[in-house]
């Protein structure tokens, strides 16, 4: 399918093949995934140009609709984090939406038992509880799966159904609101010491960026948790044992590694990491946990962590990537006639031609250079003269 | 995973390369990775290529120097030839070979048996996880096949 006319140029670094590889698999991919898009746009008869410049005026014309791209981005990145940490050791965590929904119960529980203490350890402790309520939820199927081998797709989905429930008890029975007269299921309301300020409240940024962007410190923190879990993966030990029983558990095990408690590890990390997905919703935008908390962004952390191949910096950017498509969704609903799952598709195609593109520069890759190093190994093996291969 | 993350496995929790902050001290690994793939011959074009994309012969004289840079007492080769090129092979054999008069056990496991006869001096038969005959390595073939099959000796003369 690929052109093979290449020939191996070993001088070339292998950083430059790497990153012109990386170049040609995404540029290839978005070609790809606008092309059939617009074959599905214009079957409803709009005009699949105008759609994406709609998409991208409604995600940049203006500071507020950049501030609201990063503000859907922010629990992307926390979920597609969780999700890579564990599939860099080999896990499939399934388990983030449950981890997430447990975390905002513990976290809300934080903030309204400890409201006696001043912010600077009110919100530090909130945001501990929501991780540390995470790493719990995900501490059980990590349990089961080392002690019985329970498989990790099911336990984790399971628990999933779980945390609903749990929540949905919680917010019935001991957290309800005493508020007299409420409708709506949820707890009472957050101090706001319990809250996180949005970025534009601290900077002074209120004119260009109205209160309703929940653009908040947490987008930074989410920076920075791609920034750790990069330094945890690809600088520490820790992370070299991780990364030792995903790519391989049988040599890792030889190389003196505990498989069973470095996934156990794993599981709790990305169950921590899953615990900062709710948080902007809880802390940002609503400040109670009520029945209609936000749903579906641990799932949408596997695409986030597929589409950012599960590195932290492609998942910071396919994160954002995400948030611009639901921006762009919002100016499509307005401007044209189509509906709503439209972008659910693009974003559909878009992560199967991804995958596809990656695998095919992988493979070509992996190709040249097998091609250079036989090549290598045969000059010099020539010059030794004594093992010609057949 | 790189050359030089597989040249420190199952070394990697020594306290010489661990950096601050639970880091690994990557520039020492990959010092000890270059001479590594110096002292063993590897090809590869730097310690940050991936493994995966040598050919078998140069992943296993990786394993092997990996495996040889603490002067064990005892070796283990499991297979230590299957899937590799004749040069390969070669060198794999010369290896083993030279740390038998270094003085040191190699234990060699194989389902080869030329390669057994070729660089034994005890041969030991297993059959259903129980050892059913040790022999000197200028045994008849059918000899040792037999043990390898349950049978005993004696049993050739009935069939």
């Amino acid at each position: 399918m690929s052109a093979r006319t290449i020939t191996p140029t070993p001088t070339r670094s292998p950083w430059v093949e790497l990153i012109g590889g990386q170049a040609l698999a995404l540029g290839g991919a978005f070609l790809f995934a606008a092309l059939v898009g617009a074959l599905i746009i214009r079957a409803y008869g709009v005009s699949p140009l105008e759609v994406y410049r709609i998409i991208w005026v409604y995600s940049s014309s203006e500071l507020s609709d950049f501030a609201r791209v990063l503000a859907n981005a922010t629990p992307l990145i926390f979920s597609g984090l969780a999700v890579a940490v564990a599939f860099k050791a080999g896990l499939f965590n399934i388990g983030v939406e449950g981890q997430y929904i447990v975390a905002m119960l513990t976290a809300s529980m934080a903030a309204l038992g400890l409201d006696f203490l001043p912010s600077a350890l009110l919100l530090p402790a909130v945001v501990l509880n929501g991780m540390l309520g995470g790493a719990l939820w995900a501490l059980i199927p990590g349990l089961l799966k080392v002690r019985t081998g329970a498989h990790e797709v099911v336990t984790t989905i399971m628990m999933n159904g779980i945390a609903l429930s749990l929540v949905a008890w919680a917010l019935l029975d001991p957290l309800k609101s005493s508020e007299q007269g409420l409708v709506d299921l949820r707890t009472d309301i957050f101090t706001t010491k319990a809250l996180v300020p949005t970025i534009a409240t601290s900077l002074g940024l209120e004119e260009q960026i109205p209160g309703s962007v929940h653009l908040t410190w947490l987008f930074p923190l989410a920076l920075l948790s791609c920034a750790l879990v990069w330094f945890l993966l690809f600088r520490t030990r820790l992370g070299y044992e991780i990364r030792a029983i995903g790519s391989s558990s049988g040599s890792a095990e030889a190389g003196g590694i505990s498989i069973r408690s470095l996934q156990l590890k794993a599981f709790v990390i990305s169950g921590a990491l899953g615990g900062l997905v709710g948080l902007n919703n809880l802390l940002g935008d609503r400040g109670y946990l009520g029945h209609n908390y936000e749903i579906g962004l641990g799932f949408a952390g596997i695409t986030v962590a597929f589409l950012g191949r599960n590195h932290p910096l492609g998942i910071a950017l396919a994160a954002i990537l995400l948030g611009m498509l639901a921006r762009g969704q919002e100016g499509i609903a307005v401007t044209f006639e189509l509906p709503s799952e439209t972008l659910i598709i693009l974003e559909g195609i878009l992560i199967l031609s991804v995958v596809i593109a990656y695998e095919m520069v992988r493979r070509g890759l992996a190709r040249r250079r097998q091609r250079a190093v036989r090549a290598e190994e045969r000059a010099i093996s020539t010059e030794g003269a004594e093992d010609a291969p057949a | 995973m790189t050359l030089w993350e597989n040249s420190v496995l199952g070394r990697h929790d020594r306290k010489e390369y661990a950096g601050g902050l639970g880091a690994l001290a990557i520039k020492k690994i990959k010092a000890l990775a270059a001479r590594l793939i110096r002292d063993f011959d590897v090809r590869a074009r730097n310690v940050s290529v991936d493994a995966s994309t040598l050919s078998g012969g140069n992943q296993q004289k990786l394993i092997l120097a990996r495996e040889l840079e603490d002067d064990p007492v005892l070796l283990i080769a499991h297979q230590p030839t299957r899937g590799l090129d004749v040069g390969a092979i070669e060198f794999v054999w010369t290896q083993l070979l030279e740390q038998k008069g270094a003085g040191r056990a190699v234990l060699l496991i194989s389902a080869e048996l030329d390669e057994i006869y070729e660089l034994s001096d005890r041969i030991l038969t297993l059959y259903e996880g129980k050892i059913t005959g040790e022999f000197h390595p200028d045994v008849a073939p059918d000899v040792i096949g037999l043990a390898m099959t349950g049978g005993r000796r004696g049993d050739e003369a009935v069939r």
